[in-house]
């Protein structure tokens, strides 16, 4: 089998040149495709990592099939699932003759034909075909490097909690704001719901590939979301970067499956990665979840970034300002944003003119701030905004010296994801004394170590707990957080945030009839939290308490809630908890509960934490203690 | 009933955060920039399974245009029109303050020389009320009015 194909191909080869001999003038005379189908076989081009890498190949339980759903994106009927066909029918199709140029194979797959080219010799064998626009877009984008870029969490909005990555094509005769952006998410058609969670999971959504200038970018993340930019450049060349080009415009309307967890933005940006450069493995080894930070961390363990970058939110612009300012000016700032006086008028009893300007600097940023959340109408907003302006123009001269903004930890240097935790709690109620163990794919406890997260957040998805009582040799299920949300985000000089958190899951609890069984539970709160110097967060929540089990007298307690607590980190690798909670059930079961935690961690390393944690607990006239020792690893 | 209430209220806390969302604006001028106002956050936690992002982001790797009236008597190009348009805002707050990585783009893509850029700033921040015209002012108007300046200092 193989040595006829060597000779067939041999044979093919000598037929190209006897052909390319005789071809004369302008009669252009494309050879058989056949030939370079063999040498291409001959090279296992379809096996070969570049190949896999373009296709976005992965090994599936019989061969392989690649991630993408979009039928167009293949030549071949079955290319999703054959390598080897679609190499054929690939190189077959640059050997069209027929199509007009922007539809000609050789336009629509620039990457692969660039590829095969260099691998083949393509080009002069197969017809001339002008991809104009393509070449017009590598003409106008004339890139030279790719950076990774992280827009990190902004504490108030839970859609952001994870992070989000995009890709950044940069060129080295123009500014970052005139870069290119390069975004994957799901197309989603403004559903909202519930079902629009549950689509997002399951796949249900497409996800598309788009390209816009990262102005709009930093103006969507840093400006209106208030989340940092982290730039991380790497290590790729030009060459790498017009191939980037190249493949995008393949994907170009491509969908694949959009899935949450595994298929997501973050995944998808690293098979870009592959596929300019396929010596790089970034897409292998993960589990069933990939987590945005996490490729970050994937892509410098390969040795590819070159520097970071952060780019501060407006936020951080804004406290950096106001921390420069007096109360007063403060305020005056918050009048001139408010349409309460005239801007001319406000900055009156100002004592100087460094003074004056950041007052008017803060004004318009906050007017730019009340716009975006619709607070003001556009004629007031455009008013207000120049006559502050144009007063600030007026003031002329050297910009005045505001605090500077601190860069905060890199979230790649951040704990790892994954926790896993082992402990052992002495119960003195119905539960007992036991050995307790759980795990959790992501992401961040509020007692975990600080660093590279936002303070005052938690957020935990999927974690169970199991306890075991060896002499009694049981093991329990204890507790699962299907979500456990939390969002402390501190009253400032310029914001009175609202601060909030969602718990919902199962969890085997005590009753005051000393049964212990599951109870299905949704705890949801609202409240506000407030900075005690450099100390720690002090916050109160209002709560809505829902629990189901046969013990309520009729299967489920709904009732109101009070939450005080404190989170204080004095020393570093130290972080202390306290927390008191009420909740008066009131409908399908009357009954008072409450709950006193005392939790102290201490991090010996980032990612190691060692905590103790003192719990009272009344249920009706029931009195428990508990004590819990226990061990967090992330990983 | 009065357990009832009391359960209401407390389910209300959560509710506090109800706010509406809107469509994106379009147009050419000062405040036409801004995307939807921050969604309630139990829409955002639905959202956060599709990594919620501002809808119809397109493949815009060959747009130029925006469809803002260019201006009429500066050389340019779409982009210029297409970045002023999208950058209003910030560049009319860099401008006011005298610097900024708004006001560099814009000089940058004007071809300002590098060495003509501090002026190119002060000129632009003394001369505030006369490039910011009015109230209504589009990118190609606005374009005109920096150019005119920057040609009056002989600038560019």
């Amino acid at each position: 089998m193989r040595r006829s194909s060597v000779f067939a191909s041999l044979f093919f080869f000598l037929g190209l040149l006897a052909n390319h001999s005789f071809a004369n003038g302008e009669k252009t005379f494309s050879p058989d495709a056949d030939i370079f189908l063999a040498q291409a076989f001959e090279k296992s081009l379809h096996r070969s990592r570049p190949w896999r890498a373009l296709l976005h190949y992965k090994p599936a339980l019989i061969g392989s099939e690649s991630l993408i759903d979009d039928p167009l994106f293949f030549m071949a009927q079955d290319g999703k699932s054959n390598p080897k066909a679609e190499l054929d029918a690939t190189i077959r199709g640059f050997f069209d003759t027929a199509p007009d140029d922007e539809n000609h194979p050789q336009c629509r797959f620039p990457a692969r034909f660039h590829w095969l080219d260099q691998e083949l010799g393509l080009v002069g064998a197969t017809p001339k075909v002008q991809c104009q626009k393509l070449e017009k877009a590598l003409k106008d984008i004339d890139p030279s490097a790719v950076s990774m870029i992280f827009a990190s969490a902004h504490i108030n909005s839970p859609a952001s909690m994870f992070g989000h990555p995009l890709l950044r094509i940069d060129s080295d005769k123009k500014s970052a704001l005139l870069a290119q952006a390069v975004n994957y998410s799901a197309q989603t058609e403004e559903k909202r719901g519930v079902l629009f969670a549950f689509y997002g999971i399951f796949g249900y959504y497409n996800g598309l590939y788009s390209i816009l200038p990262y102005y709009e970018k930093v103006a969507e993340y840093n400006y209106f979301d208030m989340r940092s930019l982290w730039e991380y450049q790497l290590d790729i060349n030009a060459q790498e970067a017009r191939m980037m080009i190249r493949h995008l415009w393949e994907l170009s309307d491509k969908f694949s499956y959009y899935y949450f967890f595994d298929e997501n933005c973050a995944y998808i940006v690293l098979f870009l990665l592959e596929a300019i450069r396929p010596s790089l493995d970034l897409t292998s080894g993960w589990n069933n979840y990939v987590i945005p930070v996490d490729t970050f961390r994937r892509v410098l363990e390969a040795g590819i970034v070159t520097g970071v970058t952060y780019r501060p939110s407006k936020m951080a612009k804004m406290m950096s300002i106001a921390n420069s300012m007096s109360d007063k000016a403060i305020r005056k700032s918050g009048e001139i944003a408010g349409g309460e006086s005239h801007p001319e008028d406000a900055i009156q009893g100002l004592e100087n003119d460094d003074s004056r300007k950041r007052t008017l600097d803060l004004a318009a940023e906050l007017l730019q701030q009340r716009y975006a959340e619709k607070k003001m109408e556009k004629k007031d907003y455009q008013n207000l905004f120049l006559s502050t302006l144009k007063l600030r123009g007026a003031l002329g001269g050297d910009p005045p010296p505001i605090s500077p903004i601190i860069t905060p930890v890199r979230p790649d240097q951040g704990h790892l994801s994954g926790g896993f935790t082992l402990g052992y709690e002495s119960n003195d109620g119905p539960k007992g004394n036991r050995t307790t163990f759980s795990m959790r794919p992501a992401l961040h406890d509020i007692m975990d170590p600080q660093e590279g997260y936002v303070e005052g957040s938690q957020i935990e998805f999927f974690s169970l707990s199991f306890s075991v009582q060896p002499q009694a040799s049981k093991l329990w299920f204890e507790r699962a957080d299907l979500v456990n949300i939390v969002s402390l985000s501190p009253i400032n000089r310029l914001f009175s945030p609202i601060s909030w958190k969602a718990n919902f899951g199962l969890n085997r609890r005590a009753f005051a009839n000393n049964d212990v069984s599951e109870a299905h539970f949704l705890n949801v709160g609202g409240g506000y939290t407030a900075k005690v110097g450099d100390m720690g967060l002090v916050y109160a929540f209002l709560e809505a308490d829902i629990q189901a089990n046969h013990n309520f007298d009729m299967g489920y307690a709904i009732g109101p809630g009070l939450s005080l607590g404190m989170i204080l980190d004095p020393l570093p690798g130290w972080k202390t908890g306290i927390k008191a909670r009420a909740t008066r059930f009131l409908l399908g079961h009357e009954d008072t509960e409450f709950e006193l935690i005392l939790s102290e961690r201490y991090s010996p390393h980032r990612n190691m934490g060692i905590h103790l944690d003192l719990k009272g607990t009344r249920i009706g006239e029931k009195d428990i203690k508990s004590v819990l020792l226990k061990l967090v690893l992330f990983m | 009933m009065k357990k009832l209430i009391v359960s209401i209220v407390s389910f209300a806390a959560v509710l506090l955060f109800a706010s509406g969302a809107s469509a994106h604006n379009q147009g050419c001028g000062l405040g036409d920039q801004v995307f939807p106002g921050a969604d309630t956050v139990l829409t955002q936690l639905f959202a956060i399974t599709t990594n919620g992002t501002f809808a119809n982001q397109t493949f815009g790797i060959t747009s130029g245009t925006s469809g803002c009236v260019p201006p009429r008597s500066f050389v340019f190009n779409d982009d210029l029109t297409k970045y002023v348009a999208s950058n209003m805002d910030n560049i009319a707050k860099d401008m006011a303050q005298g610097n900024g990585e708004s006001l560099e783009t814009l000089a940058e893509m004007m071809d300002v020389p590098s060495n003509n850029r501090l002026m190119f700033n002060s000129a632009l921040q003394t001369n505030f009320s006369s490039v910011f015209s009015h109230e209504g002012i589009e990118a190609g108007e606005l374009i005109e009015n920096i150019a005119s300046v920057a040609q009056n200092h002989h600038i560019i």
